[in-house]
């Protein structure tokens, strides 16, 4: 795995990701990592703007996620953009092709579902804020490669 | 009017966040006053970067310094409805948390996620729940927006993740837009949505599931 100068593990695991469009609508490439929430195997989108694990309806809905075990957030803002919502703890796993997985418990929001926001043709997205900021990561762009772990904050 | 120093104009939420609570009479751990914050928070609701409504110029005028709390709750209010997360976090530091309730707390977090500033509701759902341990709600928001921590990952077979990879960049195009649930690198199931596909695949433990 990667380490620093002085022989320090910076990260513990890698996994291959895919390059590509998050839905079929969207226009440019984004990260896409293989990822577990809870007991679900899945795939998010790496999206360094964003704060939390943002977790689909659609995703929710096969999570079997009770609003009533979160936290009602009316209007959370998201870059700049009220969104109303649910807020859950649940266990994010990176996961591994090469070395460990990364097992974190993180704050997760579950927007509302809602006809006009497209959720509904989206995989979860990692935002940095909040979630991937308690690891570190880097990545191979040539290779396709994610680096990541271990847990450094918390 | 204070001049803002150019170090906290630039400074991210991180560091504003560690700023306060600041006791009425006491300077925090950068050496800024209640004053000093006073007089951010009348300049950003005048010409902040996400200017206030014109109507509420008025409550400019009273953040010269004769505030009282409703007009302080107002601010909060005003910073969140319009997202100024700097104005929100200047408005943060003039309050005594020490001698909020914890209504005030529950409050005080959902306008700080309106207002986008999430490590400050972090900071406020964990203060308040240390001064009011009894009250559930703020014990639940303490607990769902605690920072990430690492638990321990559950084992899982080897090579399946890189089969089901596999099985993706090479039907990406035949099944984009649809939900698939897979194992080992087979397609056990399709749909339209993530609900059909629980319907027609009712356990999905050990399946990768994902939309194309």
């Amino acid at each position: 795995m990667l380490r620093l100068a002085d022989g320090q593990v910076f990260t513990s695991g890698r996994c291959s990701y895919r390059f590509r469009p998050a839905s079929e609508a969207d226009l440019s490439h984004r990260i896409v990592l293989p990822i577990q929430v809870e007991q679900i195997e899945t795939e998010a989108v790496l999206d360094t703007g964003a704060m939390y694990l943002i977790c689909t309806p659609e995703l929710a809905s096969l999570l079997n996620l009770d609003p009533q075990d979160g936290m009602m957030a009316d209007r959370l803002r998201i870059r700049g953009h009220p969104i109303q919502g649910t807020l859950h703890r649940l266990t994010l796993t990176l996961l591994a092709s090469e070395g460990d997985d990364c097992a974190l418990e993180v704050t997760a929001f579950v927007p509302d579902p809602d006809p006009l926001s497209q959720w509904d043709s989206l995989p979860a997205f990692l935002g940095v804020q909040n979630c991937l900021d308690g690891i570190r990561f880097a990545v191979d762009p040539a290779q396709e490669q994610f680096y990541f772990g271990p847990v450094v904050w918390g | 009017m204070s001049t803002m120093p150019d170090a906290v104009v630039t400074s991210t939420e991180d560091a504003r966040a560690t700023y306060w609570p600041v006791a009425p009479d006491a300077t925090d751990s950068n050496g800024l006053s209640q004053a000093v914050y006073r007089s951010w928070l009348a300049q950003d609701l005048r010409t902040g970067p996400t200017r206030l409504p014109t109507a509420q110029l008025e409550l400019s005028v009273t953040f010269a310094g004769k505030e009282d709390e409703k007009d302080k709750w107002s601010a909060l209010e005003l910073a969140a409805e319009v997202g100024n997360e700097r104005s929100f976090l200047a408005g943060l530091a003039l309050f005594d948390w020490t001698a909020q309730s914890s209504r005030d707390f529950v409050y005080a977090v959902r306008l700080a996620l309106a207002a986008g500033a999430h490590k400050a509701a972090r900071r406020l759902a964990q203060e308040g729940h240390r001064l009011h341990p009894a009250q559930r709600e703020l014990a639940k928001m303490a607990a769902i927006l605690a920072p990430p921590r690492a638990v321990p990952a559950q084992s899982r077979p080897a090579g399946q993740m890189a089969a089901n990879q596999r099985w993706l960049r090479l039907h990406r195009t035949t099944h984009q837009g649809k939900w698939v649930a897979l194992r080992d690198g087979q397609l056990v199931a399709a749909a339209e949505s993530a609900r059909e596909l629980r319907a027609a695949v009712p356990d999905l433990d050990g399946l990768m599931v994902t939309i194309v």
